[in-house]
């Protein structure tokens, strides 16, 4: 039984004729269902909570990436799958996960080839992508308070990331050269320079860092901006592990990971 | 230096002007381009960046160092030391190769078995049908620099009658 969540920007005029298609696909595939709408005064841990009574075992997320992480922030860790319909913008958790754009995410839900990802943990938040902190000089402490890492200055960028992609990164970053692999119990954490404009060309100050750990906290002397999967938030303290096999997800054949 | 030109993928980068402080331990391959106190350990590959700067003990499977390392390294089978590599600290491997130019600072002990002679603290064995030396320098000029004007010579001692050995030094250039 399938359980679909709409955004609450998909009820724009300009999503309409993709939204008919999905619809009709769905139909034709035999995977219909219900279907609940996010609006300002309802959320998606209302919504699914509901669902889950009544037996729901797979909920679809039909939006962006911010719909997937409203949703995977409600779902983490419950015995429920995740798929999702791509649709709108930015996209790129649905990329990462071998989902194509609109009518097309159909074929792969029906097709319905499963991993079981981990996810990331924030104070106590559920992410699946990545934890951004855009600036400021931070202290990273991982391997259980064993060592700490230093940042330069305020020109570099921290993503802590349990799902990546090029995309995600940006094409300029260099990185390590493998994504981000959900499914080894670890989290990435990136330490990438700020970019620069020279002769018109964007380019990386520097070489990035990364550092591979289960747990680390980051701490710093003014309170951290940080953004989990597009939800931004303010904390002075911030505590990341990563949750093995936490979530069951609907992936394509074009994945990053486990191909 | 990139990804690439260390041969295999490191899972570890700390890149220049971030700085690690304590006991760092990576199961995967390690790229050092910046600045590490403490102590360093992992169970592949390490490598140690020009500009890196390394105040620590450290512990890999196999080392490229072209950095300055402060503290005592401990390979259990390849380290090669590149001609901009500074070592100020003992050196334990199974091979090594000091390009010139490089600089070491430090007691040298070599052998497939030196690390667990070592441990065992039996330092300076000889195997069987292989030429393994052990280096013991005078503590107050303890330096080997290996540049092409300077050649150092192993010296062959009888190993019945004392341990102590001799410098072996490979040069790749």
């Amino acid at each position: 039984m399938y359980f679909y969540i709409y955004d609450s920007f998909l009820t724009l005029k300009k999503y309409a004729r993709t939204l008919a298609e999905v619809e009709t696909r769905l139909t034709d595939l035999g995977i219909s269902g219900k279907i609940g709408r996010l609006s300002p005064f309802t959320s998606a841990k209302g919504l699914i909570r509901d669902e889950m009574r009544r037996g729901t075992q797979t909920v679809v997320a039909v939006g962006n990436d911010e719909t997937v992480s409203k949703i995977v922030e409600s779902i983490g860790g419950e015995m429920i799958t995740l798929g999702m319909i791509p649709v709108g913008a930015p996209t790129c958790i649905a990329e990462s996960l071998g989902i194509p754009y609109g009518e097309a995410a159909c074929d792969v839900l029906s097709k319905r080839v499963t991993q079981r990802i981990d996810l990331g943990r924030v104070n106590g938040r559920f992410f699946l992508s990545s934890l951004r902190i855009p600036g400021g000089r931070v202290t990273i402490v991982g391997g259980d308070g064993k060592y700490r890492i230093t940042t330069p200055a305020d020109d570099c960028e921290i993503v802590v990331s349990n799902l990546r992609s090029g995309e995600m990164l940006g094409v300029d970053h260099e990185t390590a050269n493998v994504p981000g692999n959900p499914m080894d119990g670890l989290l990435d954490a990136l330490i990438m320079p700020r970019m620069t404009s020279l002769l018109g060309r964007r380019r990386p100050l520097g070489s990035s860092s990364v550092i591979t750990l289960k747990r680390l906290d980051i701490s710093s002397d003014e309170p951290i901006d940080a953004i989990a999967d597009g939800y931004h938030f303010v904390q002075e303290h911030l505590e990341i592990d990563v949750v093995p096999d936490c979530l069951k997800v609907i992936t394509g054949r074009e994945r990053v990971f486990a191909r | 230096m990139t990804n690439r030109e260390i041969g295999r993928e490191p899972e570890t980068i700390i890149s220049a002007s971030v700085k690690l402080e304590g006991d760092f331990v990576s199961q995967g391959n390690v790229l050092i381009e910046g600045e590490v106190v403490g102590s360093l350990k992992t169970e592949k590959d390490l490598r140690v960046g020009e500009r890196a700067r390394i105040s620590a003990d450290v512990t890999a499977a196999s080392a490229i160092v072209a950095g300055e390392v402060r503290g005592n390294i401990d390979i259990s089978d390849r380290l090669e030391l590149e001609p901009t590599a500074k070592v100020f600290g003992d050196i334990r491997t199974a091979d090594l190769v000091i390009a010139s130019g490089a600089v070491v600072c430090g007691k040298i002990t070599m052998g497939s078995e030196a690390t667990s002679t070592a441990k065992a603290g039996k330092v300076g064995r000889k195997a069987a049908g292989k030429n393994e030396f052990s280096v013991d320098l005078d503590e107050d000029s303890s330096s080997v620099e290996a540049s092409a004007d300077r050649l150092i010579e192993g010296d062959s001692v009888d190993q019945e009658e004392t341990n102590k050995k001799t410098v072996n030094a490979f040069f790749t250039k």
